[in-house]
C-alpha cells in the first residue's frame, strides 16, 4: 500500500505543480491600470488633475521670481546673510544669472514636468475616452495647458526642445524659437472650437476659448521679439475675440483692489485665466501654493494683517517703479505699503521696541544695548549697508524697513499657513484691451470702433478719478501696463517688448542683449544631452 | 584573495521631466567590481615562565570599482553627481560621483586654489583656469576616495605573573573624508549672528566664497585608534569556597591618532556616501568598565 502511494504521490504532486505555474495570471485588484482607470468622467478629470496641480507648483515661486526679480518692479536683496541663498536673488537683480542658478533651473524643470504631465494625461485620456465632445473638450484643455507653459518656456529661453509624445523617451534637440512659436499658434489654434465658450465657476481654473485667444493675443504682440516678424493685426484680431465673446467685463475703480483679495474667484470678471489658491485644500506632498504676503509684509505688520506667522519680508519695489505711481487719484496706488505705518483704523502707529544696536547695526555708543521704541517707516530707498559684494543691506530694524512693499495679492488672515488663499490671475481682462491698444499704436489697423486712446481710457477710467487721457504714447503705455499688471509677474515681457530690459536700475548697469533669454540650465543639459547651451552664456 | 563582481545594480536615476514627470526611475544600471586582498599574522612573540606576548595582526585591502553605469532609459551619461549637504547657499552643490571607472565614494567638486589679490577663494575651472564664479557639475574635478586603501587591525596580549593587558589597535589608512560640517561652519560674515570655527576667524568677510564646498574640505582620514584596552590581576582561589576571583579594568575608545581636524574620522563608511561629515553622526564616547570575576 505505501509503494502504491509513493508511485501515485509523486506523479500527483507534479501535476498540482503544473496547475500552480499555470495559474500565475492573477487579476490585479489593489493597483489603477489601463484596463480599470479611468473608465467614467470623474475618473477622467482625476486623471487631468496632476497637469493643473503641477501647473500650480512654481507659478508663484519660479515664474516669479524669473520674470519679476530680474526687472525694476522688485528686488529681493540679503539681510545679514539671510535669503543670499547661493546668490539666486541677487544675480536675478545685475543681470548676471548663470546656467546654475536656482531660479533659472527651477523655472525649466517646472516648465518641463508641466509638459510631461500634459503629455502624459493627453496619451491615457486619448485611449481611454470615448470619442465625443467631452474627450475633444479635455484634450483641447490639456493642449491648452501645454501651450501656455511651451509659451512661458519658449518666452523664457528661446529655443527649446519640442517634447509632444508621451512615450517617446529619445532627447530631442532644440527647436527654433520660430518653430516653437509656430507649433503654440497651430495649438491654440486647433483647440478654440473644441474648447468651452463658458466662463465663470463652469470653466474656472481651467482653459476656456478666450483662454486660448488671450494667449494668441500675446504671443502676436510679441511676435516680432520671438520671431522678428510683426503679428500686430492678428494679435487684434484675438483680442477682438476676447471682446466680442461678451464674457468680460473692466473691474471697477471701487472693487479693483478685491479683485486680488483672499477672496477673489470665479467671480471675478476679469479673470480669463487664474491659478487657484485654497490653503484648506488637503495637499499631497507640494502641489503649488502661494507665498506672497511671507515675501512682501514687514515683520512689524503681523498684527495689523492678522497673518498667523512672522513675514520674513526681504522684497520690495525699487523707486524707479514706485515713481509710475504718480496719480494720486489713482486706486492702484493702494497696493503699496509706504512711509510711517499705522494699523487698520488709520491711526494707531506701528511701534516697535528694539535696543539701539537692533534699530541700527553700526550704532557706536556704548548704550547699544538700552531700549528703543519706534513707529516704523518704509523708506523707498535700497542700501547696501552691510556688504555691496553679497547683495546685503544689513540684519537690523533699518534694513528691514527699506523698499516699498508691494500688497496687491492681499494678506490672508484667514489662512493657518504661509499659504494664501488669493487666487492668481495669468490672463485679465484688462490686459487684452491693453494689448489691443498696444498693436494699434505699433501700426496694427484699429477694429469695432475702438483707438488706442479710446482703449487705454477704458482702462484708466476704472482705475483712477483723474480727467481721461486725450492722448498715448507707446511709453504711456508702457507706465499704464507696469501700474496695471503689479506682481502679476508681465513685467519681463513688457521691459524686453519696450526695449528696456537692457536699461539701468537699481545697482544693475549689465546691458547685454543676450539676456532676453535665460540659458539652458546645467541640470537639464546634463539629463538631456541633445540640448545645446544659448548663445551667449 | 577575492574578486567579486555584482550585477545590474538598482538605482534611482533623474531623467529628464518632461520624458518622466516624476523625474526620476528605478532601474538596473550598475555593474561594480571588488578586488581584495585580506591576511592575518599570529605570532606568540614571548613566552617565559612569569611572561607571555602573543600578537595578532588582521591587514585587508580592498578595491572598488563602479565597472558600468548604463541603462537605455537613463540618459544622464556614464556618470552621476550625489550626496548635496544643502549647506545654506549651496542649493545644488554635490560631494561625490558615481563614475564609470572610478570607486563608489569619489570625490568630485571644486578644486581649491588659494585666494585670489582682493583675498576671495578661488578655484581651478574646467579650462584649467582660475575663477572666483565657479560653475556647479561644470568646474568640479576628481579629489580622492572616500575608501581607505587598507585597513589594519593590532591585537596584543600580554600576561606577567598574575596580571594580563589586552590591548587592540584598529587602523584605516588612505582615505579622503569631505569635512562639509566644517565648510557649513566656515562663514566670516555671519559671526555676527551664529557660531564659527576658530580658524574661520582669520578670513576675509569679503570672501563670499569661503564656505564653498571644495577640496579644501577634504582631508586625509587615515587614523589609528587604541579601541580596546583591558588589564586584569587575577587573585585565583581564595579560600575554601571560592575558585577565582578576578578584577580588571577595560578602557574603549583610549586615544585616537590623526590629521583629521573634524570630531572623529570615523565617519559612516557604508551606503552609497561614505566618508562625507555633515552634521550627520554622534562623536564616539570614551567608556570606562572596572570588572570583578568570582568563580565559586
Amino acid at each position: 500500500m505505501k509503494k502504491i502511494l509513493n508511485y501515485l504521490g509523486l506523479p500527483i504532486l507534479m501535476l498540482g505543480l503544473f496547475c500552480a505555474c499555470e495559474d500565475l495570471d492573477v487579476p490585479i485588484t489593489t493597483q489603477l491600470t489601463p484596463d480599470v482607470f479611468p473608465q467614467n468622467s470623474a475618473q477622467y478629470i482625476q486623471t487631468a488633475g496632476p497637469v493643473y496641480s503641477a501647473f500650480r507648483g512654481e507659478y508663484s515661486f519660479a515664474w516669479w521670481f524669473t520674470q519679476t526679480l530680474s526687472t525694476d518692479e522688485s528686488i529681493m536683496p540679503a539681510r545679514g546673510g539671510n535669503w543670499y541663498d547661493n546668490q539666486n536673488y541677487r544675480m536675478m537683480h545685475y543681470h548676471d544669472w548663470t546656467p546654475d542658478n536656482g531660479w533659472v533651473s527651477g523655472l525649466w524643470d517646472w516648465s518641463s514636468k508641466v509638459i510631461g504631465t500634459s503629455n502624459q494625461a493627453i496619451s491615457i485620456l486619448d485611449a481611454a475616452m470615448p470619442e465625443g465632445t467631452e474627450k475633444s473638450t479635455m484634450i483641447s484643455e490639456l493642449k491648452t495647458m501645454r501651450a501656455i507653459c511651451y509659451y512661458m518656456k519658449m518666452d523664457s529661453y528661446g529655443n527649446v526642445p519640442l517634447d509632444t509624445v508621451y512615450g517617446d523617451f529619445t532627447s530631442h534637440a532644440k527647436s527654433s524659437r520660430t518653430e516653437v512659436f509656430n507649433f503654440i499658434e497651430k495649438e491654440l489654434k486647433k483647440a478654440i472650437p473644441n474648447l468651452s465658450a463658458a466662463s465663470g465657476i463652469t470653466t474656472y481654473g481651467r482653459p476656456n476659448k478666450q483662454t486660448a485667444n488671450a494667449l494668441l493675443a500675446k504671443l502676436y504682440l510679441n511676435a516680432e521679439v520671438y520671431t522678428g516678424t510683426q503679428r500686430y493685426n492678428d494679435c487684434i484680431a484675438a483680442c477682438d475675440a476676447v471682446i466680442s465673446s461678451g464674457l468680460y467685463a473692466i473691474e471697477p475703480r471701487a472693487s479693483y483692489l478685491q479683485m486680488f483679495y483672499p477672496t477673489n474667484g470665479p467671480a471675478m470678471k476679469e479673470f480669463i485665466f487664474a491659478v487657484p489658491y485654497d490653503p484648506a485644500a488637503v495637499t499631497v506632498g507640494f502641489n503649488g501654493q502661494m507665498y506672497h504676503a511671507r515675501y512682501d509684509v514687514p515683520r512689524s505688520e503681523r498684527a495689523k494683517f492678522g497673518i498667523p506667522f512672522t513675514p520674513s519680508a526681504p522684497r520690495s519695489t525699487l523707486p524707479e517703479f514706485y515713481a509710475y505711481f504718480d496719480d494720486v487719484n489713482d486706486i492702484r496706488n493702494k497696493q503699496w505699503l509706504t512711509g510711517f505705518q499705522f494699523m487698520n483704523d488709520g491711526v494707531t502707529k506701528v511701534m516697535v521696541t528694539t535696543t539701539k544696536k537692533g534699530y541700527d547695526q553700526f550704532y557706536t555708543g556704548s548704550d547699544g544695548g538700552a531700549a528703543y521704541t519706534y513707529q516704523v517707516n518704509l523708506t523707498p530707498d535700497i542700501v547696501l549697508r552691510q556688504n555691496p559684494t553679497l547683495f546685503d543691506c544689513g540684519n537690523d530694524e533699518i534694513a528691514w524697513n527699506m523698499g516699498y512693499r508691494n500688497i496687491k495679492f492681499y494678506p490672508d488672515a484667514t489662512s493657518t499657513s504661509r499659504n494664501q488663499n488669493n487666487d492668481v490671475p495669468f490672463l485679465r481682462y484688462s490686459d487684452v484691451i491693453l494689448m489691443k491698444a498696444e498693436a494699434i499704436l505699433r501700426g496694427g489697423n484699429a477694429t469695432l470702433g475702438h483707438t488706442a486712446i479710446s482703449l487705454v481710457n477704458m482702462v484708466r477710467s476704472n482705475r483712477s478719478t483723474s480727467a481721461a487721457w486725450t492722448s498715448v504714447t507707446l511709453e504711456d503705455l508702457y507706465k499704464e501696463r507696469s501700474r496695471e499688471f503689479t506682481h502679476e509677474a508681465w513685467h519681463r515681457n513688457d521691459m524686453i517688448r519696450f526695449g528696456k530690459f537692457e536699461g539701468s536700475w537699481g545697482f544693475k548697469t549689465n546691458s547685454d542683449t543676450y539676456r532676453r533669454t535665460f540659458p539652458i540650465p546645467t541640470n537639464a543639459l546634463v539629463l538631456n544631452p541633445a540640448l545645446t547651451q544659448n548663445d551667449g552664456y | 584573495m577575492y574578486e567579486k563582481k555584482t550585477t545590474d545594480m538598482i538605482f534611482n536615476y533623474a531623467v529628464n521631466p518632461v520624458l518622466v514627470p516624476v523625474a526620476t526611475i528605478v532601474a538596473n544600471g550598475g555593474n561594480m567590481s571588488n578586488r581584495g586582498i585580506e591576511a592575518a599574522l599570529n605570532i606568540n612573540a614571548v613566552k617565559t615562565k612569569n611572561f607571555s606576548w602573543t600578537t595578532n595582526l588582521n591587514f585587508s585591502h580592498n578595491k572598488n570599482v563602479i565597472t558600468k553605469l548604463t541603462n537605455p532609459l537613463f540618459i544622464g551619461g556614464d556618470s552621476i553627481r550625489r550626496v548635496q549637504p544643502e549647506g545654506a547657499g549651496q542649493t545644488g552643490s554635490t560631494l561625490q560621483i558615481f563614475k564609470e571607472g572610478k570607486p563608489l565614494g569619489e570625490f568630485f567638486t571644486l578644486l581649491y586654489a588659494g585666494k585670489n589679490a582682493s583675498g576671495v577663494s578661488q578655484y581651478v575651472a574646467k579650462d584649467g583656469s582660475l575663477t572666483t564664479t565657479p560653475a556647479i557639475g561644470t568646474d568640479y574635478h576628481y579629489a580622492g576616495s572616500a575608501q581607505p586603501k587598507f585597513l589594519l587591525g593590532w591585537d596584543h596580549n600580554f600576561t606577567y605573573k598574575k596580571f594580563d593587558l589586552n590591548i587592540f589597535f584598529r587602523g584605516v589608512f588612505g582615505n579622503k573624508i569631505f569635512n562639509a560640517t566644517r565648510a557649513d561652519l566656515f562663514r566670516p560674515s555671519t559671526a555676527m549672528t551664529s557660531n564659527i570655527l576658530v580658524d574661520a576667524a582669520d578670513e576675509s568677510p569679503n570672501d563670499l566664497n569661503a564656505y564653498k564646498y571644495s577640496s579644501r574640505f577634504i582631508e586625509d582620514g587615515s587614523y589609528i585608534r587604541l579601541d580596546n584596552m583591558t588589564l586584569g590581576y587575577d587573585f585565583g582561589k581564595v579560600g575554601k569556597y571560592i575558585k577565582k576571583i578576578r578584577i580588571y579594568e577595560t578602557v574603549n575608545n583610549v586615544f585616537v591618532i590623526t590629521k583629521y581636524s573634524g570630531i572623529d574620522p570615523e565617519v559612516e563608511q557604508g551606503g552609497t556616501a561614505p566618508g562625507v561629515d555633515s552634521n550627520n553622526f554622534y562623536p564616539k564616547t570614551r567608556t570606562f568598565l572596572f570588572g570583578l570575576n568570582v568563580v565559586f
